[in-house]
Parts: structure tokens; C-alpha cells; sequence
């Protein structure tokens, strides 16, 4: 489904992927690893198509295709959801109208009839009832003003309406609580199937202990340096990066 | 001979134009203003122009009961026989002129002010409108203006409203063809514990130039809440001018504009806090794209025994396009203690990372932007309670220059 093939990608003209390689199936779940500042979210928006992010060689394919100057529309729109480690706060904009016209874009991509609202309505409160969301965040201003585990909790909402092929999602973990976190990554499961894929990226064994990887990676200095199993992630936990870096 | 009301304003504006030009691009107040569109202005006031059936005027006929109470004016003139529930209308031309009072006033008003000279000159008609007790103060008196396509349509509209009474009034201009010029004044006169809020609909007419004022005078325990929306224009050029005269008065000005292609927006306001104990807020937000223009000239003043005054003036500016600009100079003059005053602005544009975000989720950029604009305005449109005519004005306006298909 997705190749990443040693891609190298710059920001500020400064470069933080250096020969970054990676190669996920549908239906794989893949855990990224690693200390502050080795480049997971650097990644996470690469794929996405951050405008600010260059990839100066290497590239990424996508289901057979070269992402390279794909928009980030043209690649959600293609199934590639990014939950962002710290997402925007959007005033002004109202979370279930956003939804909807997120939720009809991908459905007029794909040749379908766009639903009103009324149907709409009822499919997010099914997905909200599953994420244990209170209904006022229908009419709340798109992550503006949520606290940190409220705003992680909308990404997955919105994964769940736009049912991604391929979701990378950036540290989802962190700022959720203990039964936030029990809830999201239920949510988050139900959303795992044979056709997609799933890329977590997570500094916590405990995200792992829900969401069963097949293969956990370790990046440092923009390179992938470990990959293994489950036990590579409990591993680190045990004893940290250092041993691995040196 | 005795001359009506209308006639002897008419007389005494005449009198006063003798010695007042044209305002030029020199003039502080005028320096953001495209002199040049207004250079050959026809001053003669536009004849009277073919109507359309009510039907199609009546902005809210999609519902079945009108929640509104509707005055049509064409080129500037009530058409005969309207009325309204609770509210008394009096033709400047049918008082015989024994109010020097009046005179004084609209004239000292006036003076100087070369566009508010030519109202009074060439107005075919004032009205006085007073606003009586036994209204229901959720039913808007709806003003609808007619206004030609050539010359110039003057409107001239006082209110009053009774002590202690709530109302809400809505005026709208309608352009009858495309183009036209608009000199509108509008006085608005709040007896003790009056309430009034009022919203100014202008919808987009790239040829339309519309040049006017808005005076406000507050008694004590007074309420006055004023929200101006407005599309695409020529030239709009506003003053607005608020007196709090007693004490515990209270104003609020707002505004929300869409300025496109090479539209123009020109306010000039002064808020003045004469006594103790009032409060004044202007919130003023416009969306700039392509080559169009705003300024922003607001003055509070704060004489030496308002003091417990309260006053607040913000005006934000997103543009869109490299080529728009925008200014503005919040001002204040504060001679009294033991006030509370603040006072912002800004210029911007749409942030990256926002526009970034909307993407990822399947929207185009274009999509992404016109919904963070429309983010952007949604703060003040949601303050105007009247419900039916925002959303019109916001489908008519804003949804159709962000091409947004619903009222978000
Ligand atoms: N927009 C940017 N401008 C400059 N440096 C950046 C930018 N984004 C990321 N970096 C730098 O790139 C490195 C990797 O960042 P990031 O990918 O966010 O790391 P993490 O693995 O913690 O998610 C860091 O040193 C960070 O400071
Ligand atoms: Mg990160």
C-alpha cells in the first residue's frame, strides 16, 4: 500500500529525513518509535503533503502512484488520513458542518451523492457514541478551545467519518487519559480491517498493549535504525533509546 | 408664504453648500477614499423609478407568515399608504416650518460635511419616525429603499424611539438596475431606557456608490446596538457618530463587510462619552480580496467627567489577496480617570497551518480558505438577531463570494 523508499526531506532548508525507508501492507498495523526530535511528526506531514516540508530525494508511493506534488487534499482524498500530533485550532468553523463537508468531498470523489444533513447527523452520532464524545462537540468550534485529550479524541472522530485507507496517526496517545485512552483505541480498532493500514506513531508501550502492531520501528536522526516485533517496543520502554543509538 | 420643514432644510443646506467643496484626497478623513470615483457624482436626486410587485420585495415572502413589518421606499420616498403597527411617520414636507430647533441641529450636524450638506439640499423627503410604546420588540419595522441606477437617491430617515420602548429595525438597499448612488442619513434618537437594535443590510453591487451617516444620540439607560452588513461596492463611505448624553447609555457598533475585486470601505467614527457611566463597543470585521480597500478611523473620546466609562473598539482585517489593503487607526482620547478602555487592530492574512489542516481532510484549498473566512466572520454575523434577513444577506452575500452552497 505504501512505500516510503529512502527519502530524504528538508524544512526551513534544514534536513530532518535522511534516507527515511519504510514499507507498509494493507491491513498491517506499524509502530514508529523514537526520541524527541528524530523526525516522527517531520514524517507524518511529509505524507500528508505539508506544503513546508521538501522532499529533496527518495520517494513515496502510495497504492502504485508517486505522491510527488500530490496536494493534501488530492492525497486525503485518495485515503490517507494524518491525525496531527498537535491539531489546529480552527475558530469560526463548526466540527459537524466541517465534518459533513469533509465526509461529501470524499463521497463526490468517489462518484456519490452527497448526504444532507440530516443524514449526516445520524452517522455522527453513531461514530461519536462509539468514541463516547458528549453531543456538544457537534456544535463546537473545530478543535478551538478543546483541551488536549478532546482534540485527539476529534481526530479519530473524523478518522472514523472519513474511513481512511491509510492513517498515520501522530502520538494520539499522548494527553489522553487512561479510560480516553482505552476508548480512542477501541475506536481505533474497529477502524483496522483487511483493505487498510495503520501507522502509530507513540512514545508509549501502552498504546501498543491495545492496538497489536506487526512491526514496530525505531527512527533516530531521520532514519529508520531498528525494526522488530511487539517485544522491540517493550524493549525500548524497558531501557530507552541510548542502547540502540550507539 | 410659508415654506414646509422640508423646503427651509433644503433652503438653509442650499445656503451652506455656497461655501463648502467637495471633499478632496488631501482631506485626513478622505485620504483612503477613491476621490476619483466620486469626482462626477451626479448631486440631483434621482426621479422616481418603476417598483417591482411587493412579492418580490418582500425579503422574508418564503415564509408564510411576514415576521417583519415592511416600509418601501422608492428613490427615497414612502409609497403611499404604508404604515406600521406602533410606529408614527411624519413627512418633513407636510410640517409647516415653526422647528428652528430641528434646523439648527441637522444643520450644525451637516456643516462641513459636503455628501451630509447635499442630503439636505436635495432630499425629497425626510421622515420622522417615532417608535411608540406596544411593539413587539422581536418584530423587526423592515426599511426597504429602492434606489435608481442613475443619479443619486438621498434618503433621509429620523427615529425616534419612546422611553422605555424595544424595537428592532432593519433597513435594506435595493438597487434597481445596477449601480446607482445611495446618500443615506439616518439619526437615531433613544429616549430613557429606549432599546434599538438595528442592522443595515447592503448587498453586493459592484457599481454602487453609497456615501452617508449614521448620528446617534442615548439617553440615560439607553440601548442602541447597530450592525452593519455589507457586500462588494463601489465606494461605501460611512460616518458614524454616537453621543452619550445621560448616564448608564450604552452602544454597540458592529460590522461585518465582504469587500471584492476593487471595492472600497471607508469608516470614519467618533464615540463620545459626555457624562459618567456609559459604555461603547465596536467590533468592525472585513474580508479584503482582489484590489478592494478598507479604512478604519475610529475615534473614542472620553470627556473630563466620564469617568466609570467603559469602551472597547476592535477592527480586524483578513485579507485574502496580496493586491487588497487595509487601514486603520483605532483612536482614543481619554481626559477622564477611572476609565476602562481598550482598543485593537489588526491586518492578516489566513494562516498556513489552518489551511493546511482543512486540507488534509479533503478539501480543496480554495474550499479550505472561504470556510476560514468565513470562521473569520462568523463572530459578528452571529450578533445580529435578526435571523431571516442575516441569513439572506449571508446567503446572497458571503455564501455566493465564498462559494459556500449553505449558511454555515
Ligand atoms: N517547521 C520547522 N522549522 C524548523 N525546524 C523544524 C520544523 N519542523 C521540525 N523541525 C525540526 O525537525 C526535527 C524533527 O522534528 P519532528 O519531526 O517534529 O520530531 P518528532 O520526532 O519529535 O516528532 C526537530 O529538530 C525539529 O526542531
Ligand atoms: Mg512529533
Amino acid at each position: 500500500m505504501l512505500k516510503i523508499q529512502d527519502v530524504h526531506a528538508s524544512v526551513a532548508d534544514i534536513e530532518i529525513l535522511k534516507g527515511l525507508s519504510l514499507e507498509v501492507q494493507a491491513g498491517e498495523v506499524h509502530a514508529i518509535m523514537g526520541p524527541n526530535g528524530s523526525g516522527k511528526s517531520t514524517t507524518s506531514k511529509v505524507l500528508a503533503g505539508h506544503p513546508s516540508y521538501e522532499v529533496t530525494s527518495g520517494e513515496v508511493i502510495f497504492e502504485g502512484e508517486s505522491l510527488h506534488e500530490v496536494e493534501p487534499q488530492e492525497r486525503a482524498l485518495r485515503g490517507i488520513f494524518m491525525g496531527f500530533q498537535y491539531p489546529t485550532e480552527i475558530p469560526g468553523v463548526n466540527n459537524a458542518q466541517f465534518l459533513r463537508m469533509a465526509y461529501n468531498a470524499k463521497r463526490v470523489h468517489q462518484g456519490l451523492d452527497e448526504v444532507d444533513a440530516f443524514d449526516f447527523d445520524e452517522l455522527l452520532d453513531e461514530k461519536m457514541k462509539v468514541l463516547e464524545m458528549n453531543p456538544v462537540f457537534k456544535e463546537r468550534m473545530l478543535n478551538s478551545g478543546y483541551s488536549g485529550g478532546e482534540k485527539k479524541r476529534n481526530e479519530i472522530l473524523q478518522m472514523a467519518v472519513l474511513e481512511p485507507k491509510l492513517a498515520i496517526l501522530d502520538e494520539t496517545d499522548s494527553g489522553l487519559d487512561i479510560d480516553a485512552l482505552r476508548i480512542v483505541a477501541e475506536g481505533i480498532n474497529r477502524l483496522k480491517g483487511p483493505d487498510n493500514a495503520l501507522i502509530l506513531i507513540t512514545h508509549y508501550q501502552r498504546l501498543l498493549d491495545y492496538i497489536k502492531p506487526d512491526h514496530v520501528h525505531v527512527l533516530s536522526g531521520g532514519r529508520i535504525i531498528r525494526s522488530g516485533g511487539q517485544d522491540l517496543a517493550l524493549e525500548l520502554e524497558k531501557q530507552g533509546y541510548d542502547w540502540l543509538e550507539k | 408664504m410659508t415654506l414646509t420643514l422640508q423646503e427651509s432644510l433644503s433652503e438653509a443646506a442650499k445656503g451652506l453648500l455656497s461655501s463648502v467643496k467637495a471633499p478632496e484626497a488631501k482631506h485626513e478623513l478622505w485620504r483612503q477614499v477613491p476621490i476619483k470615483r466620486l469626482r462626477d457624482l451626479p448631486l440631483e436626486a434621482a426621479c422616481l423609478v418603476e417598483m417591482p410587485s411587493l412579492k418580490e420585495v418582500q425579503p422574508t415572502s418564503k415564509e408564510e407568515e411576514v415576521s417583519e413589518d415592511l416600509l418601501v421606499f422608492q428613490t427615497g420616498r414612502l409609497k403611499e399608504n404604508s404604515s406600521c403597527a406602533h410606529v408614527s411617520i411624519e413627512a418633513f414636507s407636510s410640517v409647516a416650518n415653526t422647528h428652528e430647533d430641528i434646523l439648527q441641529q441637522l444643520s450644525a450636524q451637516a456643516k462641513d460635511d459636503y455628501y451630509a450638506l447635499n442630503n439636505l439640499a436635495h432630499c425629497p423627503e425626510s421622515y420622522q419616525l417615532t417608535i411608540e410604546p406596544g411593539r413587539d420588540p422581536k418584530r423587526p419595522i423592515h426599511l426597504a429603499f429602492y434606489n435608481a441606477h442613475n443619479n443619486t437617491t438621498y434618503q433621509r430617515i429620523h427615529i425616534k424611539v419612546k422611553s422605555g420602548v424595544e424595537a428592532q429595525l432593519i433597513t435594506s438597499q435595493h438597487s434597481l438596475g445596477e449601480g446607482g448612488t445611495v446618500n443615506m442619513e439616518v439619526s437615531v434618537e433613544l429616549e430613557q431606557g429606549a432599546r434599538l437594535q438595528y442592522c443595515d443590510g447592503q448587498f453586493s453591487d459592484a457599481k454602487l456608490i453609497r456615501l452617508g451617516g449614521l448620528s446617534v444620540r442615548q439617553k440615560r439607560d439607553s440601548f442602541f446596538k447597530y450592525m452593519q452588513l455589507s457586500g462588494q461596492s463601489l465606494c461605501l463611505r460611512q460616518r458614524l457618530l454616537v453621543d452619550l448624553l445621560e448616564e448608564n447609555a450604552e452602544v454597540e457598533l458592529i460590522g461585518c463587510a465582504y469587500l471584492a475585486e476593487s471595492s472600497s470601505l471607508n469608516h470614519v467614527l467618533d464615540i463620545n462619552h459626555h457624562v459618567p457611566n456609559c459604555r461603547s463597543r465596536q467590533l468592525f470585521k472585513n474580508i479584503l480580496s482582489a484590489e478592494a480597500r478598507s479604512s478604519f478611523d475610529g475615534t473614542i473620546y472620553v470627556e473630563k467627567n466620564a469617568g466609570g466609562t467603559s469602551a472597547a473598539q476592535l477592527n480586524n482585517n483578513l485579507l485574502l489577496s496580496s493586491t487588497a489593503r487595509a487601514h486603520t487607526k483605532p483612536r482614543m482620547k481619554i481626559y477622564a480617570s477611572d476609565v476602562e478602555c481598550n482598543h485593537g487592530a489588526t491586518v492578516g492574512q489566513l494562516e498556513e497551518e489552518e489551511i493546511f489542516y482543512l486540507e488534509t481532510r479533503g478539501l480543496s484549498q480554495e474550499v479550505s480558505m472561504n470556510l476560514l473566512a468565513w470562521g473569520f466572520m462568523r463572530e459578528v454575523i452571529d450578533e445580529c438577531p435578526m435571523e431571516a434577513f442575516r441569513e439572506q444577506w449571508a446567503q446572497d452575500t458571503l455564501n455566493a463570494a465564498l462559494s459556500l452552497k449553505e449558511i454555515l
